[in-house]
């Protein structure tokens, strides 16, 4: 509803509108498309999301005034942003640079960069980012439609509807990759020992 | 609900999203057979495990759009100089026509340019009267036939001069936006660059902390692996000491034994 109110303002020649309706949807499109390459280290997923979202933002600036539903502006930015990870992430395939930050990686250097601030005390904080920690490892080891079907439900929310009108396939198909999505997440973290009460220790 | 519901509406009713009958018709059917609705269970805990992974904080950046200017196409320009120059060209003839006092009369069978001075007649040729008023009227619809194209190429050249003076005019305006950002603009973008100074920072204490906290950890599991091998070297260094003394004391048993026994023998003979 907000964002229909802003592309209205915009289709009027309100320039403000614009950065009021990217700033309304920036931080979720950076963390969709950050969990979007949770396979890649945290420093290149950071990279590649906010690539992403310059991209999309871009294009959604060129292509507004192109959108015949308002209504449907959702599915919209999140079928754009789609398409740029895909994107980023087959150039990703090609380019396979080792990077500095790589190598730290695999030396087990530099871990995580973490923006968020510290509310419940450092050890909290720390036995909470390791249980994200966890469960983005554990994203990145099911398949990848199924990842992208359950990261647009469980972290957007996003109907199953607005999931098959972005990714373009039925509903009963969102549906069935979000089923087995979360069978795979479950059978991963099984193997791995992981249950809701260890991830739960960080609270 | 006697049939079993498919997985696409054990999804939907996961997360409410099934019509009220449809609702009501699932968890009817899950009531009645457990192991489904353990389940569903299952995948409802995967989805509290999925909740911890939190959102990272991002800060959105401000978007600086120039000031909407007609967009010129390449093509557009392109034509618009070819005309440009040729308008120019015919201008300037003009001009040097309307300086040069410039003449051009048809008449008495010949074609007669002046600039300037009178003109003089060609005694050679002598029309007659018929043929010369033929002659005239051509000469007058030739005139107004130039004079009508002159009218009309000096309104497409005025008309030129104003779109490329608009045209100059919008590039300058959009320019000098492109240059000049409003004071709202300025603000966020100064907020903007505040807050991702901050983060940087925080995000290099962070990291330095990290590596400290990873350099300390690697420094203490090596010590202590090393304290561990230690003491396992020790304890078997114990233990192999220890045997060897338990064989020792054995053997001395046995040799005291079997000495005991070889005195009492002797005693017994001797008795």
């Amino acid at each position: 509803m907000i964002s229909e109110h802003y592309i209205q303002r915009i289709s009027n020649g309100d320039e403000q509108a614009f950065n009021e309706l990217v700033q309304l949807w920036y931080k979720r499109i950076y963390n969709y498309a950050w969990k979007y390459f949770s396979k890649h280290s945290e420093f290149d997923a950071h990279t590649m999301a906010s690539e992403v979202c310059q991209k999309t933002f871009i294009t959604v600036h060129k292509k507004l005034p192109q959108l015949q539903e308002i209504k449907k502006f959702k599915s919209w930015l999140y079928r754009i942003a789609t398409n740029y990870c895909n994107e980023e992430d087959r150039k990703k395939k090609r380019r396979k640079i080792l990077s500095l930050q790589s190598f730290q990686q695999e030396e087990g250097g530099v871990k995580a960069l973490d923006w968020k601030a510290t509310e419940r005390g450092p050890e909290a904080d720390m036995q909470r980012k390791e249980a994200g920690k966890l469960v983005r490892m554990a994203l990145k080891e099911i398949n990848q439609d199924q990842r992208t079907v359950l990261i647009m439900k469980e972290y957007e929310g996003l109907t199953f509807r607005e999931i098959a009108e972005t990714l373009d396939i039925s509903e009963n198909t969102a549906k069935s990759r979000m089923y087995y999505g979360l069978k795979a997440m479950r059978k991963v973290l099984d193997k791995w020992n992981i249950n809701e009460e260890s991830v739960s220790y960080g609270n | 609900m006697e049939t079993k519901p498919t997985k696409e509406m054990l999804i939907s009713f996961l997360y409410g999203e099934l019509e009220e009958v449809q609702m009501r018709e699932v968890k009817a059917y899950l009531e009645k057979h457990p192991e489904e609705a353990l389940e569903l269970e299952e995948l409802s805990g995967t989805r509290e495990d999925l909740s911890k992974l939190e959102d990272k904080e991002v800060v959105a950046p401000v978007f600086i759009q120039p000031k909407q200017a007609k967009v010129i196409d390449g093509r557009f320009t392109q034509s618009l100089i070819k005309w440009g120059v040729a308008a120019s060209i015919i201008g300037l003839l003009m001009t040097g026509a309307w300086f040069s006092n410039l003449k051009v009369e048809y008449g008495s069978k010949s074609l007669n340019i002046s600039f300037g001075g009178d003109k003089v007649a060609d005694p050679a040729y002598q029309a007659t009267d018929e043929t010369g008023e033929q002659w005239k009227i051509i000469q007058d619809s030739m005139e107004s036939m130039f004079a009508r194209r002159n009218d009309s190429l000096m309104r497409h050249l005025t008309s030129l001069e104003g779109e490329l003076k608009n045209i100059r005019q919008s590039q300058l305006r959009q320019r000098k936006a492109s240059q000049e950002l409003s004071d709202s603009q300025i603000a966020a973008l100064r907020e903007t660059i505040r807050e991702e100074n901050y983060r940087s920072m925080v995000n290099t204490i962070s990291l330095a902390n990290q590596q400290q906290r990873d350099y300390a950890e690697n420094l203490f599991t090596e010590l202590a692996d090393y304290v561990e091998g230690q003491r396992k070297l020790d304890l078997e260094m114990l233990e192999v000491a220890f045997n060897e003394m338990a064989e020792r004391n054995n053997l001395k048993q046995q040799e005291t034994d079997y000495l005991l026994a070889q005195l009492i023998n002797t005693i017994q003979e001797e008795e």
